[in-house]
């Protein structure tokens, strides 16, 4: 006898905490794996989805649309621990929110996936509130209120502009920069399927000379709707980078010495005031170009596919 | 999202990581008046040598400069208070607009002439006044040919008055605005400060019923003013279409009439011909001051005609129809006097030199 399955799919099991490193988007880890608090169940999430705003103007037939934005909502999750010891793992919870607390350093992320094959969705989230709702026989139960700082997104993916010695050719490919399931496209674009503009995060490694980088749009004849130079006459040794960082609005030159140590610096007095300080890309496809001449020398640009929900 | 940074006065960025977010601002760019520039941003930890605060958007593009004043700083976020660069004009001075050259003839005899007398030599070598840093000056449109000379703006006597008025008094003269443009050094890469006199010059017909309006009208004002000296006398008349001149004409005439007497007397240092010369400049300088003593207001969020006025900048006068309703006949031409948005979007666009402030001026 064939039987009716009523297990549908499921996103409370693959529900899961994060930290992002706020300075190179990196994910934290501990012995080389992610951080991530111990929960053992979570209710079905409220605050999914999406709100979107528009200011309308009525019309005697139609309405007249002026302004549309995606609206971000809280997010409120149930959590619970079971066991005799469940309170202490709630204060082991707790205490790993404060670890990662410092929004200037750290961001948590919260993630979820529809099924085992699809991707994973990420929104980077500030904790507003968490309150504790006491024991009933071994379960212990939590509620946490998340407040979004971005919209939700698929994967992180970083563009690659490198010469070749030999012929000077650049050689430009995309691959994921921080999780699995990003394209390989092979080219230098940069593929924004949101709303609106994307920040960038670009860096720059040196040799080279008047560091500059431009994005257009990707049509034949347009020029660039964003460039960044730095000052005239300024280059980059080969153990120099500069990054431009939309994410943080701020421009960091890093000059890795001898022993390996690293020393960053602000050279937000040195870009070209002329031009151009932090680049985003524009819904659509756009392309970006470098003067990267050397072996050694590279442009990366790391950028967010966010989605609407 | 836009950010702030602070400049010393060479224009070098301060502090380490010295781009701030903004949590919110508000500015209220004015014509003839100075700008109003109030923001809050992530905490300033060092605002030593602060000589000017740059307002840059998302893209890092400066938007708007001002003077920094001194920040406060409470709760981790750092509240600025910002002067318009034009104040830098607000100085009492000995001001003598007879000086002549070696020929015997007035060194002042243009308009580009007298602004450059009254913003470049009068603050720099005259008075001796020591600004702290370097600005340019640019009266290149309102040179001979552009803006006619009209001797009447001035006088001959010398006398103690602030800069910052008589640079406005005359604006209104000529119908001209001073500009605040900032350009980038190519050598330095630093900012680089330019005061340039603009014309206004170009009219736009718009109709008001468009739009969300606040109008304010302020008729309780001088419209007739009576100049003296000695056996001298002459009456000048501020009429309904904004003109000032001695011609009475009662199809343009304002009311109520409110007059005021403007008389120098004569004495062993004054000539009758001077003090009536003086006497005829403050009674017009009086009717000047009142042109265009309207307020109309334009709010352009939620506006679906907003795009038609959205480009408008102080070189502008609105035709406005339907500034009278009972009078679809006539049009109204006001100068854009300010324009004001935020962090919020908020963007308003005001015409007519009445004073938001209106009721604390003095008549």
């Amino acid at each position: 006898m064939n039987y009716i399955t009523y297990d549908g799919d499921s996103i409370t099991d693959t529900l899961k905490f994060d930290v992002i490193n706020q300075e190179d988007r990196s994910i934290v880890k501990s012995s080389g794996i992610p951080v991530s608090p111990s929960i053992d169940f979570i209710e079905p999430p409220e605050g999914f989805g999406f709100q979107q705003g528009i200011d309308v103007v009525t019309g005697d037939t139609i309405d007249y649309v002026l302004k549309q934005t995606v609206q971000k909502r809280r997010i409120t999750l149930t959590l619970h621990w079971e066991g005799q010891d469940a309170f202490a793992r709630y204060k082991d919870f707790a205490d790993w929110l404060a670890l990662y607390f410092d929004l200037e350093q750290y961001r948590l992320r919260l993630s979820y996936q529809l099924d085992s094959m699809g991707e994973r969705r990420y929104v980077e989230v500030s904790v507003v509130d968490l309150s504790l709702k006491g024991r009933e026989l071994l379960d212990v139960e939590a509620v946490i209120i998340l407040q979004p700082l971005t919209p939700f997104y698929e994967e992180g993916v970083s563009v690659f502009t490198v010469a070749q010695t030999s012929t000077g050719k650049k050689y430009n490919y995309t691959y994921p920069y921080v999780y699995g399931g990003g394209s390989v496209e092979g080219v230098d674009y940069i593929m924004n399927r949101y709303l609106k503009q994307i920040p960038l995060r670009i860096v720059l490694k040196g040799p080279m000379s008047n560091p500059s980088v431009a994005i257009r749009e990707d049509e034949d004849g347009s020029s660039a709707y964003g460039e960044i130079r730095m000052a005239e006459g300024y280059s980059l040794a080969s153990n120099e980078t500069l990054i431009f960082d939309a994410f943080n609005n701020r421009i960091t030159k890093t000059t890795t010495l001898s022993g390996g140590t690293v020393v960053s610096e602000d050279a937000f007095d040195d870009v070209d005031k002329s031009h151009q300080s932090f680049l985003y890309a524009k819904p659509g496809r756009s392309r970006f170009s470098a003067p990267v001449e050397d072996s050694e020398a590279y442009c990366k640009i790391y950028y967010v596919r966010y989605v609407l929900s | 999202m836009s950010y702030l940074c602070l400049y010393n006065k060479n224009f070098q960025a301060l502090g380490q990581w010295n781009q701030h977010r903004v949590s919110k601002f508000s500015l209220k760019r004015k014509a003839q008046e100075l700008d109003e520039f109030t923001a809050t941003c992530q905490e300033w930890a060092d605002s030593k040598d602060a000589c000017f605060v740059g307002l840059h958007d998302d893209v890092g593009k400066l938007s708007y400069l001002c003077l920094a004043g001194i920040p406060s700083t409470k709760d981790h976020l750092t509240d600025f208070i910002g002067t318009d660069l034009r104040a830098i004009f607000d100085q009492e001075v000995k001001i003598d607009y007879s000086a002549r050259t070696s020929s015997g003839s007035y060194s002042i005899n243009s308009a580009s002439s007298l602004f450059k007398y009254l913003m470049v030599d009068l603050i720099d070598s005259i008075a001796g006044l020591y600004i702290g840093f370097d600005y340019e000056v640019n009266v290149d449109e309102v040179t001979q040919g552009y803006v006619d000379w009209d001797d009447s703006c001035v006088y001959e006597a010398a006398f103690v008055g602030n800069v910052l008025k008589e640079i406005q008094r005359l604006c209104r003269f000529y119908n001209l605005f001073v500009s605040v443009e900032i350009s980038v050094n190519r050598n330095t890469n630093r900012y680089a400060l330019t005061f340039r006199l603009k014309r206004i010059i170009n009219v736009r017909p718009i109709r008001l019923a468009d739009f969300q309006v606040t109008m304010r009208r302020d008729a309780n004002v001088i419209n007739m003013a009576i100049a003296m000296a000695g056996s001298r006398r002459s009456v000048l008349y501020l009429h309904n279409d904004d003109t000032v001149d001695s011609t009475f004409s009662a199809s343009k005439q304002l009311f109520p009439v409110k007059c005021k007497t403007f008389e120098v007397e004569v004495d062993d240092s004054t000539t009758e011909a001077e003090a009536f010369e003086k006497a005829l400049s403050d009674a017009q300088s009086a009717l000047l001051k009142n042109r265009y003593r309207d307020r109309c207001q334009i709010d352009l969020r939620n506006q679906p005609s907003a795009y038609t006025v959205s480009d408008m900048d102080f070189t502008f006068f609105g035709d406005l129809s339907g500034y009278n309703p009972a009078d679809s006949s006539t049009v109204k031409r006001l100068p854009v006097s300010e324009i004001d948005y935020d962090d919020n979007g908020k963007k308003t666009i005001v015409f007519g030199y009445l004073s938001e402030y209106w009721f604390l001026d003095e008549d």
